[in-house]
């Protein structure tokens, strides 16, 4: 009964989704917004250009005079004079004129030759997002795994920001805040954002693995530094080529608070050349090629923490900590990045606690190859102490069939045995 | 004979000096990004010698399904305007701005007119914004103006200033959330001149 209503729930979202849609894009509610489409500000979904990037660091906002760009007017909850009148009566704001729903649909085929099934057909997930803005500088995202392999899903990150806070007094861009639940912002390259189906280890791994992580790192499962988690954040950016974030959170992912103290993290970084985090300067490509952006980003971030200790040493919680650099190169066709990550969790063995260290490194090469045509390649490797390393090389290809339809194909192994015998196929959708 | 001659040299030097100081037209177009923005313009001269006496008839501004029309209101200092209420539910009419004396109206129903009398002359322009207390999206402007040669652009962004006399004159553009650059022009003793304005963010 339960479930023909969740079931229920869900169509009725999904017909009205489609009822609303007049144009096929990328996080459509955003492609609705403004008549554009979706390689605006994505190459090959839902890897970001940079100019989707500083649209996304300013709270869903064009970096450039929004209203400009809206075509889906707003409606107004009162109007903008009403800020004259402020503090006897509600600060004016908007809400979309269209209801700001999409649906993202993936679907797979995997095949092993060695394995005892060689092919199967993978159940195919089902993500409802919701993300828009409340006026100016107050935007929203919420986004749910309706179904995922086969099971009904979870809430993965719902959160609000507040952009351009006290900009009569500090810089534009400089201060914004987020409460809810998130991806902290320390994450230089997020699984929801590459193209690969394989998720990235540098997020998910943990030291007590002696493998990488197979899946995206939602809220319960082992810690990594993409787990969803709830909190409140401030970031921001500063002559428009730094960019700055930190933030206190639960800690325990979606979960709820299971340790006596709150994580904390920071993370900096500063581009080189190309456009700016708040998508000034940089010099469009005479060809229209948006996603050509010569430039180098550095950073750097630091994550630290508590989780709870369920072993018989002591009563305090056990420490996690996380460090980590990372590098983005842009050039021309070619985008190389890449990071480090020192961990360092403390573990209960036995009547000891001990501190579990590791590095982690990895490498990407996305290129160009048609607008609609990506090839991938990474690799990555984990030195756990007192472990046997494990290595990992993703190759594959990203194709677009059409601005929100995507192939993805591609196989992940262990370098040592070069034996490409897997091959993920992926199709997902979006409107 | 000669009374005739001279009656109509009179007449000749009549029309002569009428023709003299005849005025012209200002005219030409508003360009901006979005066309939304066109209609809201407004375009006039920042100030013009000569005492200059309001209209007689008091321009209207209606509250009509829940919108203040016009919602942009150009009018000469000291003119009185009208605001009718022809929804079925009452409205109000008041200002935050001290250049409208901060006026509050109070609250009337359908077919009711209350009237206010934008008296405050500004050296640059006075532009009071107008909310109804009821309905908080509601929103007018009445752009007050110490000359009578303004113009509120229309759909296409084409405006016209008339009966501008001979003279240098700086033009300016008027919009809520707009700017543009002043324009100087020297209207001719005969004739129009055609300008031009480009909107862009404050």
């Amino acid at each position: 009964m339960r479930h023909t209503l969740t079931i229920t729930i869900i169509g009725i979202l999904v017909l009205v989704s489609m009822a609303l849609v007049d144009k096929p894009n990328a996080i459509p509610s955003f492609a609705r917004k403004y008549e554009t489409s979706c390689i605006t500000c994505h190459t090959i979904f839902p890897k970001l250009n940079s100019f989707g990037e500083a649209y996304r660091l300013n709270g869903f906002q064009y970096p450039e005079d929004d209203a400009d760009q809206t075509k889906d007017e707003p409606v107004s909850l009162g109007a903008d004079a009403y800020k004259k009148v402020f503090p006897n009566a509600v600060w004016p704001n908007d809400i979309p004129g269209t209801p700001p729903i999409a649906i993202r649909v993936a679907s797979g085929f995997n095949y092993d030759r060695q394995g005892k099934i060689k092919t199967e057909f993978l159940s195919p997930s089902l993500i409802l997002m919701t993300a828009g803005t409340l006026g100016e500088n107050v935007s929203f995202y919420a986004g749910a795994h309706l179904f995922e392999e086969g099971e009904i899903g979870s809430i993965d990150r719902a959160f609000f920001q507040i952009s351009n806070l006290f900009n009569n007094k500090l810089p534009e861009h400089f201060l914004n805040l987020r409460i809810g639940q998130f991806i902290p912002n320390i994450v230089p390259f997020a699984n929801h954002r590459g193209l690969a189906v394989t998720p990235y280890a540098f997020n998910t791994y943990s030291p007590t693995a002696d493998e990488f992580e197979a899946g995206h790192a939602h809220g319960n499962e082992s810690f990594g530094i993409e787990t969803f988690q709830l909190g409140v954040e401030l970031s921001g950016i500063a002559s428009s080529r730094f960019r700055w974030g930190a933030g206190f959170v639960n800690g325990s992912g979606a979960a709820a608070e299971n340790s006596s103290a709150k994580d904390g993290y920071f993370r900096a970084a500063y581009k080189l050349g190309g456009m700016g985090f708040d998508g000034s300067g940089g010099t469009a490509d005479p060809r229209g090629r948006n996603w050509i952006d010569n430039s180098i980003t550095l950073g750097g971030f630091t994550y630290f923490g508590s989780y709870p200790n369920d072993g018989l040493v002591g009563s305090n919680d056990l420490s996690r900590e996380r460090y980590g650099l990372d590098f983005n190169v842009l050039f021309q066709n070619t985008n190389l990045f890449g990071g480090w990550i020192r961990g360092k969790d403390e573990v209960v063995e036995g009547n000891l606690a001990l501190d579990k260290k590791y590095d982690l490194g990895f490498v990407e090469l996305n290129q160009v190859i048609y607008p609609w045509l990506i090839t991938l390649a990474r690799y990555e490797r984990a030195e756990p102490e007192a472990q046997q390393s494990i290595e990992r090389v993703v190759a594959g290809v990203a194709a677009l069939y059409r601005a929100n339809i995507k192939f993805v194909v591609e196989s992940a192994v262990d370098p040592s045995d070069l034996n490409f015998s897997k091959l993920n196929v992926r199709l997902d959708f979006a409107f | 004979m000669k009374l005739i001659k001279l009656l109509s040299l009179g007449l000749i030097l009549v029309i002569f000096q009428f023709a003299s100081s005849d005025a012209g037209d200002i005219t030409g177009f508003v360009k901006a990004k979005r066309s939304k923005y066109l209609p809201k313009t407004v375009v006039y001269i920042e100030s013009a010698p000569g005492d200059f006496i309001p209209p007689e008839k008091n321009p209207v501004m209606d509250q009509l399904n829940m919108i203040f029309s016009p919602h942009i209101l150009p009018v000469l200092v000291g003119t009185t305007v009208d605001f009718l209420n022809s929804d079925d539910v009452a409205h109000n009419v008041f200002s935050p701005d001290e250049s409208a004396d901060k006026m509050n109206l109070g609250t009337w129903p359908k077919g009711d007119i209350r009237s206010f009398t934008f008296k405050n002359s500004c050296e640059k322009v006075c532009d009071p914004v107008l909310l109804c207390n009821v309905h908080p999206e509601m929103e007018a402007y009445v752009v007050v103006i110490d000359n009578p040669y303004f113009s509120k652009a229309d759909d296409s962004g084409f405006f016209k200033i008339s009966g501008v006399p001979p003279g240098k004159y700086n033009v300016k553009v008027w919009h809520p959330k707009r700017k543009a650059e002043d324009v100087s022009i020297v209207m001719p003793d005969s004739g129009s001149v055609e300008i031009e304005f480009a909107l862009k963010k404050k």
